[in-house]
């Protein structure tokens, strides 16, 4: 096998196992958590002081689609069911099914996070460049130390304090939601700009948590680009600074930084959830939260599956265009 | 770097500094439940900060500064506990899967770093908390460990790569040490530095985790902490009552504690890297010419 056809055969066998662990834990932690949903559910109603009659509990059992059969028969079910994209139904939008709530939030989670991922990437490397060019200058010392302080408060609660701060005290943008409620979504200009201003904030903070990731990356990268033969070759030929630091730091810098994708877009995912939640923006975080507010498993279970293999598959296509540019990666596999 | 070497931290002022705020904090965990009024005893609500309430009251009629302070106790504990049974795991894993990397175990080892790493952590830990129906911290713990010794191990086991061909390791074992000794008496001491980062950045992450948790609603909203107050206080809508002193506090501190350990961080890597120490004696012979020059 030539090296581009192992790479590829590894990666999409990583892809596989990482798909069925992903299943085996949605599968396995209803059922080594003490009590299934039915009985915790029915607990939280005791606790609230609610008693219902014994069949109660069957009732909630076949909700859930709790089985009493032995658990291989169970696994099997559980994995034909998801693999053909059947989720169960979910009670806090009861009748319509886990796969159609998460269908309807998506889009917005792709027109957020793609936006802000992108964003991300480009000024997070660009700025990790030039800091690690100015290396240990009152730029890189500021900003680093900037980001590593910002990084230790909670997230969501600084994108609170800009909610507040420009929604209700300066009242410069709007307090939530993706779009305008007066307007539906579809492909004018009007509903476009109206996105991006309801966007702007969700966005500026989903920055804030996730710059500093691909800017300390892409620092350290170039610090040790720095002191490779060809950026001294450089120096001696007389190259224009500018020419230096996008040809020859820049070029080598970028592409070790990718290889870190996969950690930052789990970053990026759960900040987003937290986002959300705060900006009540309608993705797929607002519906989780919604989902743990009402105990509805099936929609927390199925949220968190189609989380997983979205996450797992960018990484993958990420690893193939990896292998694609850089072919040392693919010569070594 | 030896044991000792992490007390040279106090050397360097971001050190001293991180250690007085974490200090600080710990005091006030300890002492706190004796000295300041009841967190369940309930006054005025929204009462704005006085010479009575230090920072107000909030939609219940709780005096602020009470949850403050006696939150730090599960935010330390939750920091300290989950930070310290992460490094543990994380470099268990690492171990196996760096210096045995070539043995099935290692290889396996490795596949399940691989794996786990990638598999987004904060929906993960979601739904795992949703099925915790317990007030009590310990299970959260549990669940917040679960989700994040991945990262480290990855980061230790890269270091172990490295350092497991180098010239004083391979002598080592030239000279017949057995694995055993080589880990503990080669291996373990090059990483104490890596070692200490990733438990104050554990403890960090535990902090931010368990407080993302219950601002969710989940891992017992009823326990008196940082992350619980904010949930309260988004749920009662406090900054659109304008009760910044209920919304304000708790973040602060979790941030507090964030700070202190950055610095300690900070501190650490001034310490052990020597070139950061060569440049601060360059700045300094720097400085020296200028004077000379001046004069």
């Amino acid at each position: 096998m030539s090296g581009r056809t192992s790479y590829l055969a590894k990666k999409t066998a990583y892809l596989a196992v990482e798909v069925w662990v992903a299943l085996t834990i949605n599968f396995a932690i209803p059922r080594l958590m003490p009590g299934d949903p039915a009985r915790v559910l029915l607990s939280r109603y005791l606790q609230q002081g609610v008693v219902f009659p014994p069949q109660t509990l069957t009732a909630f059992e076949s909700l859930f689609g709790i089985s009493h059969a032995p658990i291989y028969v169970q696994y099997g079910q559980y994995l034909v069911n998801t693999l053909t994209g059947n989720l169960g139904t979910s009670f806090t939008y009861y009748p319509a099914s886990v796969w159609s709530v998460i269908r309807y939030a998506v889009p917005w989670d792709i027109a957020l996070l793609g936006v802000a991922t992108l964003l991300s990437f480009a000024l997070g490397t660009f700025l990790g460049l030039l800091v690690g060019w100015s290396r240990n200058g009152k730029l890189d010392s500021s900003l680093t130390s900037v980001f590593s302080f910002l990084g230790a408060f909670p997230y969501f609660w600084v994108a609170l304090g800009l909610l507040y701060t420009f929604s209700l005290v300066y009242k410069v943008f709007p307090v939530g939601h993706a779009y305008a409620l007066n307007i539906l979504p579809n492909f004018s200009l009007q509903f476009f700009g109206s996105y991006l201003y309801h966007a702007f904030l969700p966005v500026t903070t989903l920055l804030l948590v996730s710059l500093g990731g691909w800017l300390l990356l892409t620092r350290n990268t170039a610090v040790t680009n720095l002191s490779e033969d060809y950026m001294l070759f450089g120096q001696a030929a007389g190259l224009k600074k500018r020419r230096m630091l996008i040809y020859y730091l820049g070029k080598n810098s970028i592409l070790p930084s990718l290889t870190s994708f996969s950690i930052s877009l789990g970053l990026i995912v759960g900040g987003a959830i937290l986002t959300e939640i705060v900006f009540s923006y309608p993705g797929i975080g607002y519906v989780l939260y919604q989902a743990v507010l009402n105990d509805d498993y099936p929609l927390i279970q199925g949220i968190f599956f189609v989380i997983t293999v979205v996450v797992l598959v960018t990484n993958y296509i990420v690893d193939l265009i990896y292998g694609f540019i850089d072919p040392r990666v693919t010569a070594t596999a | 770097m030896n044991e000792s070497g992490i007390w040279l931290t106090l050397s360097s002022t971001k050190g001293r500094v991180g250690f007085g705020i974490l200090l600080a904090l710990v005091a006030i965990a300890l002492v706190s439940p004796y000295v300041v009024p009841s967190p369940e005893k309930a006054y005025g609500q929204y009462l704005p900060p006085s010479a009575k309430h230090l920072l107000g009251t909030d939609y219940f009629g709780y005096n602020v500064l009470s949850w403050v302070l006696i939150g730090s106790r599960v935010s330390l504990l939750v920091g300290f506990l989950a930070g310290a049974a992460i490094t543990a795991i994380a470099l268990a894993m690492a171990v196996i899967a760096g210096y045995f990397e070539k043995t099935i175990l290692g290889e396996l080892f490795s596949a399940i770093i691989n794996v786990f790493l990638v598999i987004p952590a904060l929906p993960l830990l979601i739904v795992i908390a949703s099925y915790i129906v317990t007030q009590s911290v310990y299970p959260v713990i549990f669940a917040i460990v679960i989700i994040s010794w991945p990262y480290p191990a990855r980061i230790l086991r890269s270091q172990i790569l490295t350092l497991k061909n180098r010239e004083f390791v391979l002598a080592d074992k030239g000279l017949g040490l057995s694995d055993f000794q080589i880990i503990r008496s080669d291996i373990l001491p090059s990483l104490y530095s890596i070692i200490f980062s990733v438990f104050l950045f554990g403890t960090i992450g535990a902090i931010l985790t368990q407080a993302s948790l219950q601002f969710l609603g989940l891992g017992g909203v009823s326990i008196v902490s940082w992350g619980s107050m904010l949930y309260w206080a988004q749920n009662e809508e406090a900054l659109f009552s304008g009760a910044w002193w209920w919304f304000l506090p708790p973040g602060i501190m979790i941030g507090l504690v964030g700070v202190a350990l950055v610095l300690i961080n900070l501190s650490l890597d001034e310490v052990v890297n020597p070139r950061l120490q060569a440049l601060k004696l360059s700045k300094k012979a720097k400085e020296i010419q200028k004077t000379f020059a001046a004069s």
